[in-house]
Formats: C-alpha cells, sequence, structure tokens
C-alpha cells in the first residue's frame, strides 16, 4: 500500500510517496539519492546502512520509511553539511582509517553518537561501542586511534559550548 | 621526494563524505533490474524450463534461460579463464546449489523477484560429490562430461588437460626435486599428517555488481571487478564481438579480496541487457555471493623426513584444492603446491596438486591465493616434527629457513636477503617467548605461544601505463589498475611523482575505462604496486626523454648537458636557466607529451614444478601468544605479532592498512569462519548472522606488526602476505597449550572443547588401564 509521509532528512523536509512495507535504506536511496548508505548484509548486523533517527543511530535496512515519518534523519552527508570536514571525519582522513571505505559512514555516524554519550572514551569504550560496525578491510586499529584523536579534538569544544 | 611518504589516500575526502561513487550507485536512464533464479539441487539435469507466465507478468522487460544461449550462434554458450566450463545460465545441468538458472530484467527488483516464482524448472536430481577425495575415486559423480573448452594456452594446461576430460579433475600441478625415497631413507625422523582447511567467504561489504548497456552493437559494463580486461576478454568471447567493442569501466570496489576477479555475473548482465534492449544492473543480495565465490577448501596430506639436528631432508605432499563446480582460477590456484615445504631447504620434494571439481560454489582467488592452504600444513606440520625431534619450534625453523642463494621447491635460489632470522626473531620476542612456548597453566585457563614463516610469491602478469605530461605540467597516467581500498591510486602517484618530479597533488592516475586504459591483467597477486608501479616509472621515463628533447632543441643546449629537478629542466652546470615543464611543453606545440611504459614480470614451471615459480618472493612470520579457557574452549589471542619484509616502502599509512587487514582475515579464518554446507548440499549460513567476520572485539589485544624495509628500490606486494601466517601460528599455540594437534580449522570454541575431552577420556582410559594391569 501506498502512503503519503514527510521526513526531515539532513534539516530538509520533503512530502514523499512510499510503499507501506519499504525500509528507510530504500527510501534514502532511491528517493533522496543518499548514496553514502549502504546495504551489506541486510540484517542490522553490519552496520553500513548507519543512519541516526533523532540523534540516535539505526540500521536504516531495519527500519521503514513510515516508522521515521516526522523524525529528523541524518546521513553522513550532513557531518560536513558546512563544506569542510566535521572534525571526526578530519581524524579518519589523517589516521588513515578506511581502506574501501564502504563502511565509512556507518563508522562515522556511530562515532559522532559514541563522542556524544561519552566525550572521553577508553580505547576499550570504543572497541564496544563500534563492536556493530564490520570492517572487513580490517581498518579496526586505524579507526580506534582516529575516534580517540576526534575525541580529543573535540573535548575543548564541548567545554566551551557548557 | 614522494616515496616513503605517510599521505592519506588520494581520495579521502570522497571516502568521508559518502561520494565515493561506486557502481552500486550508478543509475541509467531506462535502466532495468535484475535477479537470478538459483538451483534448488546440488547436482540435477535440467529437463524443462518454462518462462513464459514471467516474460508475460507486467513490467518484466527480459527473461533469461538456455534458449536463449543455446543453438545461437552470437553467443558462445560457456566462459572461464583456463577452462570454459561454465555457463551465464544452466544448459543441461545444475552443479551447486545457487547455480543460475534463469534471469529477470523488470522495471525495478521486486518486479523481477516476482517473475522468477513463475519461472518452472523440470529437475532431474543426480548423485552429488562434496569432498575431494570422494569426488576422484572410480564411480564418483562427474559434474563435467566431455571435451573441454580451453581458454589458457598455458603449456601445461594444453599438455596435460586431455586426460583430465570425463573426471573431476580441474588440473593437476606436480613438482619433483632431488629423490624422494633417498630423502626419506635418510631421514632420522619420519612425520606424517593430514591438515583440512574450509571454504570461507571473501565478504566484501560491496557485493557484486554490474551495469550492462549496449549501443550500436557494442556492449558496455560499469563493474565491480578486478580484472577489467579479463571481463572484456571473456565477453568478447561471449558475446562475439571483438574485443574493442566491449568496454569495462570500474570505477571503484567496496572490497574484493579475490572474490571480483574471475567473471561471474557479467554473462547474464550483458545477455539481459541485449535481450531487453534497455541497460540492466544486477546487483547480488549478501546470501547469493556465497553461491557466487568462495575460497578454496583443502585437504593436505604431508610427510616430512628430518635428520635427528633437526635438518629437512624429504618432503612429501599430496594438495587436494576444492574447485566447486566449475575451474575459474583453479589451475593456477594449485600450482602454490610449490610452497607445501614452506619456506624451507629441502633437496627432495614430491609434490601432487589437485584441483577437484565438486557440487559446492565454484572457489575463486582469496587473498593469500593458494598459500593459507598449505601454510596452515607446513607450519603445523613443522611443530610436530619439532616435538618429535624434541627441538624448540622457533629453533626448527632458523635451522632451516630459505637465505640469499638457497634453492626453493622450484630450484631457483633466493634472489634476495630474505631475512628470516629477523622476522622470526621480531615477532617471537613481541609475544615473550623468551619465556618458552609453555604451556602455563592458571586454573583452568592455559596460555601458550605458537610461530609460523611462510613465503609467497607474485604472479607475473603483463601491465602497460600511458603517462601524460599535460601543458601546465600537470601529469594524467592511464591505468587499468583497479582502486579496491587496497590504495593504488595513492601509491601508484606516489611513484609517478617520484620518477616525474611532479608534486603528488597534480598527478591523476585513472580508473580502468578499457576504451581507453591500457592491458593490464588484474589487480590482484600482489603485484599492482610492483608490477603498474614498473609500467608507469617507463611511461614517465618516455616522458622525461621526449621532454629533454624538447627542452634541447628549445635552450639549444645537447640532452646530455640537461637534467630533470622539481618540475624544471635545467643545464647541469646553470641551474639558474631552469625552465618549468609548462614553459617547454606550450611552446612546443604538441599538446601534451604522451609516454608509454609496459612491464612483464617472468615465471615459469616446467611439467616438474621446475624454474621460476615467482619475479620475486615475499616472506613472512607470525608469532602468538593465546590463552584457552579449558572449560569452554574458547580461544583468545592475548597477543600478536606479525612480520613481513617487503622491500621498500611507498606509503607506510597504506602499508600497516595492507598488513593488519591480512592479518585479520587470518584471525577470522584460524578461529571461526568457515561455510557450512548440509549433507545435501544446501548453504546453511549463507548470511551475515550466521557467518561471522571480525568485529572490533575479535582484533587481538596486543596486535602489532613489522614491516621491515631495504635499501634497494625492489618493492614488494604485500595485501596478502601477512595472512597465511596467522592460523598456523594460532594452531600451533592452541596445539600446545591443551597438549593435542589440531588438524583442522577454524579453531571454535566446539572443536577445541571436543580435543580436550578426548584427550582427558583417553587421559582416564590410561589410568584406568594402569590401575587394572598388574
Amino acid at each position: 500500500m501506498t502512503e503519503l509521509l514527510q521526513l526531515t532528512v539532513n534539516g530538509r523536509s520533503q512530502a514523499l510517496a512510499a510503499e507501506s512495507d519499504q525500509t528507510l535504506l530504500d527510501v534514502l536511496r532511491n528517493h533522496f539519492k543518499l548514496f553514502s548508505v549502504r546495504e551489506a548484509c541486510g540484517l542490522g548486523v553490519c552496520g553500513s546502512c548507519t543512519v541516526s533517527l533523532d540523534g540516535r543511530q539505526v540500521s536504516s535496512c531495519l527500519v521503514l520509511a513510515l516508522q521515521a515519518a516526522g523524525r529528523e534523519v541524518e546521513t553522513v552527508e550532513a557531518l560536513s553539511d558546512d563544506g569542510s570536514l566535521h572534525p571526526i571525519q578530519q581524524a579518519f582522513v589523517e589516521h588513515g582509517a578506511f581502506q574501501c571505505s564502504f563502511c565509512t559512514p556507518g563508522f562515522l555516524l556511530a562515532t559522532r553518537e559514541l563522542l556524544t554519550d561519552d566525550p572521553d572514551p577508553t580505547p576499550d569504550a570504543v572497541r564496544h561501542y563500534l563492536a556493530g560496525n564490520l570492517c572487513r578491510c580490517g581498518s579496526y586499529l586505524k579507526i580506534e586511534a582516529a575516534v580517540l584523536d576526534a575525541a580529543a579534538r573535540l573535548r575543548p569544544q564541548t567545554t566551551e559550548q557548557a | 621526494m614522494a616515496l616513503g611518504q605517510r599521505i592519506p589516500m588520494v581520495d579521502a575526502m570522497a571516502r568521508v563524505t559518502g561520494a565515493m561513487g561506486f557502481v552500486l550507485d550508478m543509475e541509467l536512464p531506462g535502466m532495468l533490474h535484475a535477479r537470478i533464479l538459483r538451483s534448488p539441487h546440488a547436482h540435477a539435469r535440467v529437463i524443462r524450463v518454462d518462462a513464459s507466465r514471467a516474460a508475460a507478468l507486467a513490467g518484466v522487460r527480459a527473461v533469461l534461460t538456455r534458449d536463449d544461449i543455446l543453438g545461437r550462434d552470437d553467443v558462445f554458450p560457456t566462459f572461464g579463464l583456463f577452462i570454459r566450463d561454465q555457463a551465464p545460465v544452466a544448459l543441461d545441468k545444475v552443479r551447486h546449489v545457487g547455480d543460475p538458472v534463469a534471469a529477470v530484467a523488470a522495471v525495478d527488483e521486486a518486479t523481477a523477484e516476482a517473475a522468477l516464482a513463475l519461472i518452472e524448472v523440470d529437475y532431474e536430481p543426480l548423485p552429488a560429490v562434496f569432498d575431494v577425495e570422494e569426488a576422484l575415486r572410480p564411480g564418483a559423480p562427474i559434474l563435467h562430461d566431455g571435451a573441454r573448452s580451453l581458454s589458457s594456452r598455458r603449456p601445461d594446461i594444453l599438455a596435460r588437460q586431455p586426460g583430465f576430460e570425463g573426471s573431476n579433475v580441474i588440473h593437476l600441478f606436480s613438482q619433483r626435486r632431488g629423490d624422494i625415497e633417498a630423502g626419506f631413507a635418510e631421514a632420522d625422523e619420519i612425520v606424517e599428517n593430514v591438515f583440512s582447511c574450509p571454504p570461507v567467504q571473501h565478504v566484501a561489504m560491496e557485493p557484486h555488481v554490474c551495469v550492462a548497456q549496449w549501443q550500436d552493437g557494442r556492449l558496455t559494463l560499469w563493474d565491480s571487478t578486478q580484472a577489467p580486461n579479463w571481463v572484456q576478454t571473456e565477453l568478447a568471447n561471449l558475446c562475439r564481438l571483438p574485443t574493442s567493442d566491449v568496454r569495462v569501466i570500474v570505477p571503484t570496489l567496496g572490497g574484493a579480496y579475490g572474490a571480483k576477479i574471475d567473471p561471474s555475473i557479467e554473462p547474464i548482465c550483458a545477455l539481459l541487457a541485449s535481450k531487453a534492449g534497455r541497460p540492466v544492473r544486477l546487483a547480488l543480495h549478501r546470501d547469493e555471493e556465497f553461491f557466487t565465490h568462495t575460497k578454496h577448501g583443502a585437504r593436505v596430506r604431508i610427510r616430512t623426513g628430518a635428520k635427528r639436528d633437526g635438518t629437512l631432508v624429504a618432503h612429501e605432499a599430496t594438495c587436494w584444492y576444492n574447485g566447486g563446480a566449475y575451474a575459474k582460477e583453479t589451475p593456477e590456484k594449485i600450482t602454490r603446491g610449490y610452497a607445501s615445504m614452506g619456506p624451507y631447504r629441502v633437496p627432495n620434494v614430491w609434490v601432487d596438486s589437485y584441483g577437484v571439481y565438486t557440487n559446492v560454489t565454484p572457489s575463486a582467488a582469496f587473498r593469500g591465493f593458494g598459500i593459507p592452504q598449505v601454510s596452515w600444513a607446513h607450519e603445523s606440520q613443522m611443530d610436530c616434527l619439532a616435538d618429535a625431534l624434541g627441538i624448540d619450534p622457533l629453533e626448527l625453523r632458523l635451522r632451516n629457513v630459505l637465505n640469499e642463494g638457497d634453492l626453493f621447491s622450484t630450484g631457483e635460489p633466493m634472489r634476495e636477503n630474505m631475512h628470516y632470522q629477523e622476522l622470526l626473531a621480531a615477532a617471537t620476542e613481541r609475544v615473550g617467548w623468551e619465556g618458552g612456548p609453555g604451556p602455563f597453566r592458571e586454573g583452568s585457563r592455559v596460555r601458550a605461544r605458537g610461530v609460523a614463516a611462510i613465503i609467497k610469491g607474485m604472479s607475473a602478469f603483463p601491465s602497460s601505463s600511458i603517462a601524460k605530461l599535460n601543458a601546465d605540467g600537470s601529469m594524467n597516467v592511464l591505468t587499468g589498475s583497479v582502486e579496491m581500498g587496497q590504495g593504488a591510486l595513492t601509491a601508484l602517484a606516489q611513484i609517478v611523482s617520484d620518477e616525474s618530479t611532479v608534486p603528488v597533488s597534480r598527478v591523476r592516475i585513472s580508473t580502468p575505462d578499457t576504451a581507453m586504459t591500457p592491458w593490464d591483467q588484474m589487480s590482484a597477486a600482489s603485484r599492482t604496486t610492483n608490477n603498474m608501479g614498473k609500467a608507469m616509472r617507463a611511461a614517465v621515463v618516455d616522458v622525461k626523454k621526449q621532454l629533454l628533447e624538447l627542452a634541447s632543441r628549445q635552450m639549444e643546449i645537447a640532452v646530455e648537458d640537461l637534467e630533470i629537478v622539481a618540475g624544471t629542466v635545467r643545464p647541469k652546470d646553470a641551474p639558474d636557466r631552469a625552465l618549468p615543464f609548462p614553459a617547454i611543453v606550450g611552446p612546443a606545440r604538441v599538446g601534451n607529451i604522451l609516454g608509454r611504459g609496459t612491464y612483464q614480470a617472468v615465471s615459469h614451471l616446467d611439467l616438474d614444478g621446475q624454474g621460476i615459480g615467482s619475479p620475486q618472493w615475499h616472506p613472512a612470520a607470525c608469532a602468538v601468544e593465546v590463552e584457552v579457557d579449558e572449560e569452554t574452549g574458547r580461544v583468545r589471542i592475548t597477543r600478536m605479532h606479525v612480520a613481513l619484509y617487503v622491500g621498500r616502502m611507498i606509503n607506510p599509512l597504506q602499508c600497516e592498512l595492507q598488513v593488519e587487514g591480512a592479518a585479520l582475515f587470518g584471525v577470522g579464518q584460524a578461529l571461526f569462519e568457515e561455510i557450512l554446507w548440509d549433507e545435501s548440499g544446501q548453504l546453511i549460513n549463507a548470511n551475515l548472522s550466521d557467518y561471522q567476520i571480525p568485529s572490533f572485539l575479535d582484533v587481538p589485544a596486543g596486535m602489532s606488526e613489522t614491516i621491515m624495509e631495504s635499501e634497494t628500490d625492489e618493492v614488494h606486494g604485500l595485501g596478502e602476505t601477512g595472512l597465511a601466517t596467522v592460523a598456523p601460528a594460532v594452531g600451533n599455540a592452541v596445539s600446545r597449550a591443551i597438549g593435542v594437534r589440531l588438524h583442522d580449522i577454524p579453531l571454535t570454541p566446539e572443536r577445541v572443547l571436543r580435543a580436550i575431552r578426548e584427550r582427558d577420556a583417553a587421559t582416564e582410559a590410561a589410568a584406568a588401564a594402569g590401575r587394572t594391569s598388574p
């Protein structure tokens, strides 16, 4: 059944028609053309299709588009909305925290949520928090270094805001 | 100085902003979406295929069945890189569960999927065979009958293949060196074992995906392939087109690891697009990856003879690589039997290495290419031998490793310092080997250490490149090498920058487009940085030669009195008269300067496996410390160090990523990765929930690496080398911890626990026997 819904994606609100069984992943890729959202497992276990829904990360392959109606959806494109890289992205680049980078958008969004929850994570906390994102190229050691470095870069800023 | 710089990948911005652009993101006007109907049987004759109801479904634009292939003079029915034994969709038989039977192109994927259910297929099930040794027994079900269509002109294929027709032998590689009987007669100790490793899946996060479009009878494919020129060649043969009319474009890959070398889905996509008269996109779902390509499962029977002091004198091995339903690259893969004795001096060698057809998913290249299968065997065997001789396992290796000038199994000498002593020392020091290998028991937890060393080659295939020096002094370099996350674009730009003196930021390396980029065999086999790097250097040297000639005319100074320094040409005796490149190219009215370069490394083995096995040899070692929980069977790697000698590093950051990534592939294969079939050949874990790959929590706590360089300019590939060292190092540590030799990976808690219980039962039985006997 086709339903009309209002989706707010990366700050812009848009009305669209979606099938009742259509996933958020499908709508983000095929309607919004946000190709940073990538399906790799279709089961919610790999984290490649991670997006932020009202500030919390979800696997968009497990969320129906209708469930996201009226809520704020963010993809990795939101991180560099102003044309400059987010400090997390900057840290990923400098530490070489990716190889094929298919999984990278998911890691970036998961990292942002981690650093919101815990601005000063231990290496162990990083490993546990990001265990739901799979990187087959195995860039984990560099990701860990990038996340810890990004945390350090973001901390003074957070203190100022507080 | 661009070499040795830790620069981020040249396309890093696109990678972190989600703008990378994979084939998965391709869209063309009018593009259709395809799905594949797959066999539910492991082996069956296809009696009837009726797609009329599917073709009539609203939204369906084309259905591909054997009727579109058989009896047609515009389609060659089969494809394959060595033996053309695979059809786009089943012709007479299906040979594994998941074998494509038909395919549909429709306006969207859901419609294509719905149409699959309307295709009627009648099968006559046939007996199936899954085990390599059973497949070679008389009376075993034969997968491929009749004459074979050979696509390779390799001498050993032409010489041996006729004898294998009508059997399940895909191909046989043999090695005969010295006198094996005399070798064993000389031995004080002889050890014999059988080791096995299962098929595993590559699990590139990006699945196989292809978009095909026909225009004016010419075919264009946007394809997630590591071998655009091979796909071009095979598709030209399949579609009976000149090579020039097949264009393969590869943007970048979301991982590959060997899965994307052999053509697989491309023939289906191309034939559907032809029939539909519209572009077709075919993207596999995760489960279909498990039906497409796997790593070869393998069994290796190995018999080793040594003198009392540990000197190896005889090595005899039979390797069975499970090729699955189609030959793919198996004829090449099995030649890695040449490394079945490991990186050691052994004067007497006898090896038979079989590739075998069975009714499982076809095996393809997989990171490590045949070496992990034999390294699991030879390094486990070295520990068995060390224990039999009462020699420390590290010491036994040090006494036998290949040094410069020593002869390998192929009869060729090691042509450079192999550094095994330093690599083994570096690896073992970092896991606390000075305390001995163990075991060290604390309650139910036992710690122990293991070590392994391996040797890996690099395939010798041609690579060509064209370099363009533009009028503004920037450079474009054309290459068929594929960026798949290994950082090829970055390393190659650094090499071009080094040779040309043009800064990396002004060097653009192309991605493959076979309409424009010159031949490169494939981005695989640890060869791109070395082979394509050398082709590009040659192309830049060609550019520089022309540039100096133009400058010579313009400056009226002899070429030999000029030099190129930092983007300028200048007289050797008057550096102040330097002319920047643009001041030479512009006035010359040539538009740009074109240079071309080709590199072809040489390797050749005769029918006794003697000759040159690889243009260069890659040594590596690994040591681990593990902790085994004897109550649960769970293995934890507490320390791990991989050590490689790599010649010269182009980009240390990318090198570390490759080495760490390969090591984690090794961890997965050592501890848990395994594709499982039931007795009818049905895959039972074809998804990422039941088939797990290493996550952050599987990264060993103390994981580190040594990447040893030399002062030579020789560049080793290093994307695969470390992988093969890990499983045997872990296996040796676990076997030492529990006091039972483990012969099969993965070392799952179930398998380890079973070994512990068998050990305890045997101990108890022995004790009971001791009590009852007088």
